[in-house]
């Protein structure tokens, strides 16, 4: 979807930003971040409240940070 | 999502079985009034949603009708009445809607929603008794995975509510009647509600709402987990309890601030909503003067025109009288005239006596003239001259005689004549004068009612202005001009409201802002125990970080995509009203938004204007959406607006043809004879033409109108 690609990339290039400038990302794993990033516009476009799909995006988020190097 | 094609059967104005093909791109169905384009969106409408669209009313479910309509519509009113009308009694009748939809991965659905109506023995057929008319039944047939399935009642409504969600309902079919409440140029809460509704910003806000509500929780994981990692460690104990209380104490207060912001933002409307109020009133103080003298002034002319209305009705039978004594009047005079002559012409006579009858006697017995010594002899001119003269004499004579007889009488009389002959010329004095009395009261009326016609003009431009007014102010400064005092002390309270809500709001924003900081030297202490101990974090540590990052970065990239938004719809809805309005010379201005979701009221537009700016919001922000959801919803419109002319409608016809997917539309303002008509009909991405005609079954001397007409669909493309 159009808009799923348009809200990560403007979420990429506020983090490209930050980078940039220098700010909050002290221990970050970019890629990781990235890679959240992604898993969240994604969430966002499914069908189901917000309330539930807290609990996807926990699972997630603890699948990219045990996976992603 | 496409429609496929549409099945009516005996639904209002269509009568039997008719079907409509549609495909992607316009489809147009063209029909002048009363031939079937409001039912064939209702046709649309019913067959998904239960309801038909009553003027002045809305919506209105049929099963609940006449209950939720203001006038007292019949159950089975909405039944082709044609066939409600071959129904015999204890027979049936079935109307229903059928239509087959694709949606955007191919799937097709077939929706038929049905009612039937039995004819009872009652002999008015007309007569609300006499149908008892079953609720209607809902079907919807679609493909799956694993073959097709069948869903009635509820479930089938689920699935129409999937297709079609009730916020986008409006939006996409809309009447012209409704535009007002889509967009309106003084509520800025109209365009939040259409974004809310119709746009992909939604998106952003739940991708916000997300990343916030797994922080929390995850916050909560990391939180549990190290305190039982640190049992036994005061400090961390003591730390994670103080992390814990700053945090739910932030929560609170992030809830807190949202409410008062919320305040503000019904308090600054509100207050905007007042001052506009109170501008309105203050700016036309002259137009109030105008208004309440044009009204004292039609005013003071019908009380004038009463007065006149009253003298002529009391004077109209007094009139009659004397107009019809009138004849009787001129015979009198007749009578008196001719008594006159006579009375003159008896003494005028009175030569014929001269010479007396002895003499003239006397000639004719000596045959000669005792004058002259002419010869009178029998058969002589003056034999017969001297007889004639002798007959004339014998007539005077009695006249002269019976004169005499009834002298007396005669004075009398000519007394009595003496003494009334002036009363017919009084009446008739009389007559005239009130017939002219009562010619120029209606040379008054006249002249008052074209001093009437004068001010009623005025009146109506003076509530133009005033519907202008209250467009841009949303007060009328005539019927709420008492009101001032009120709305100031309304205005007053207001801003001493919002000053307490904007202290509320930074005494807020201080408790947070503190608090954070608090926070922050508690996680710093809780990592500098974790440091000395060779680290106390845990999994969650590095999620709860991710997160809090990604929150952060949310907010912005939402507040970024609004403001973009709201940008966008403004360039695209340009782009539209530029071509709608192509057409036109003179000013149009152009569509302007702000951040704030305010569009800016134009006062220098007119009806139309403002109706298509409107049409081009709604269009700019539905094409929009197709954009960036890659998925269209059929965008259908009975009469887009009814301020449209025929150019108007053409251009707008051809400014929307691209922007949907699949667009049906019903118009009146095209005509088919038309060069525009060919123009338009071999354009691209016009797919289908139907013209809407009406059928007459009935012979001439029956009235159409009651049972006889039916809509006929005629395919041009």
């Amino acid at each position: 979807m159009a808009i799923q690609d348009e809200m990560y990339k403007s979420i990429e290039k506020e983090i490209e930003h930050m980078i940039e400038t220098g700010k909050e990302i002290r221990t970050l794993n970019i890629t990781r971040v990235k890679e959240v990033a992604k898993m969240l516009t994604t969430l966002s476009t499914e069908v189901g409240d917000p309330d539930t799909l807290t609990n996807q995006y926990i699972a997630n988020i603890k699948n990219i940070c045990n996976t992603q190097p | 999502m496409i429609i496929k094609n549409i099945i009516i059967e005996n639904f209002q104005s269509y009568y039997n079985a008719q079907t409509l093909e549609f495909s992607n791109g316009l489809n147009l169905i063209i029909g002048n009034g009363g031939k079937g384009k409001s039912k064939l969106f209702n046709a649309f409408y019913w067959v998904l949603f239960g309801e038909i669209y009553i003027n002045d009313t809305g919506w209105c479910a049929t099963d609940t009708l006449p209950h939720s309509a203001k006038f007292a519509m019949k159950r089975h009113d909405f039944i082709n009445k044609k066939a409600l009308f071959e129904t015999e009694e204890g027979a049936s009748i079935r109307t229903s809607v059928h239509i087959e939809l694709e949606d955007d991965q191919g799937m097709t659905y077939e929706i038929e929603r049905s009612v039937s109506a039995k004819r009872l023995a009652i002999d008015n057929w007309e007569s609300e008794n006499s149908w008892d008319v079953a609720s209607n039944v809902l079907k919807v047939s679609h493909d799956s995975r694993t073959g097709t399935k069948v869903k009635i009642g509820i479930m089938a409504t689920d699935t129409i509510n999937e297709l079609f969600p009730e916020g986008i309902r409006n939006y996409i079919w809309f009447q012209g009647e409704s535009l007002d409440s889509l967009i309106n140029f003084r509520n800025k809460e109209t365009l939040k509600a259409a974004v809310k509704h119709i746009s992909y910003f939604p998106f952003y806000e739940k991708l916000s709402e997300i990343i916030s509500k797994s922080k929390t929780k995850i916050e909560n994981l990391e939180t549990a987990k190290i305190r039982d990692n640190n049992k036994n460690d005061k400090n961390v104990k003591g730390l994670l309890a103080t992390i814990d209380s700053l945090r739910h104490k932030i929560g609170r207060e992030l809830e807190n601030k949202d409410q008062i912001e919320t305040n503000i933002s019904k308090i600054q409307i509100a207050l905007t909503e007042d001052e506009g109020k109170m501008s309105g009133l203050a700016s036309f103080t002259n137009l109030v003067n105008d208004y309440s003298n044009c009204e004292q002034n039609i005013k003071d002319i019908l009380n004038q025109l009463t007065i006149l209305d009253d003298y002529q009705r009391n004077q109209i039978p007094n009139l009659w009288i004397l107009k019809g004594i009138s004849p009787m009047i001129e015979q009198c005079q007749n009578i008196i005239k001719d008594h006159t002559e006579v009375q003159n012409t008896i003494p005028e006579k009175k030569y014929l006596d001269n010479p007396g009858r002895a003499k003239l006697d006397e000639i004719l017995k000596d045959e000669i003239c005792f004058v002259c010594g002419s010869d009178v002899k029998e058969g002589s001119n003056a034999h017969a001259w001297i007889s004639n003269r002798l007959k004339e004499q014998e007539g005077y004579l009695r006249e002269l005689e019976d004169y005499r007889d009834n002298l007396e009488f005669s004075k009398q009389f000519e007394r009595f004549v003496g003494s009334i002959q002036d009363y017919p010329n009084s009446l008739k004095i009389s007559l005239e004068s009130i017939e002219k009395q009562y010619s120029d009261s209606e040379e008054k009326i006249e002249k008052l009612l074209a001093q009437k016609r004068q001010y009623l003009e005025k009146k109506k431009k003076l509530d133009e202005q005033l519907e202008e007014i209250k467009k841009k102010y949303g007060v009328n400064p005539i019927s709420q001009g008492n009101n001032g005092e009120i709305i100031a002390s309304t205005i007053k309270v207001s801003r001493s409201s919002l000053e307490r809500e904007q202290r509320r709001l930074t005494s807020s924003q201080q408790i947070i802002t503190q608090s954070k900081v608090e926070l922050k030297v508690a996680e710093k202490d809780l990592e500098k125990i974790g440091n000395k101990r060779g680290g106390i974090s845990v999994n969650e540590t590095e999620w709860k970080n991710i997160s809090s990052f990604l929150e952060d970065i949310c907010k912005r990239v939402q507040e970024n995509a609004r403001k973009d938004l709201l940008s966008k719809i403004e360039n695209r809805a340009n782009e539209f009203y530029k071509k709608f309005t192509e057409h036109d010379n003179g000013y149009k201005g152009e569509v302007k938004i702000g951040n704030d979701y305010s569009i800016e009221f134009d006062a220098g537009l007119n009806t139309s204007h403002e109706d298509r700016k409107k049409m081009s919001i709604i269009n700019a922000m539905l094409s929009l959406n197709q954009d960036a959801i890659g998925t269209f919803y059929p965008f259908i419109s009975d009469a887009p607006t009814s301020s449209f002319d025929g150019p108007t409608t053409h251009n707008y016809l051809l400014g929307i043809k691209d922007i949907f997917g699949q667009s049906i539309i019903m118009t009146k303002d095209i005509n088919i004879e038309s060069e525009s008509y060919i123009n338009l009909a071999n354009e691209s991405n016009i797919g289908r033409i139907f013209l809407l005609e009406s059928e007459l079954f009935c012979s001439e001397d029956k009235n159409p109108e009651l049972h006889e007409v039916s809509t006929k669909i005629r395919a041009l493309k």
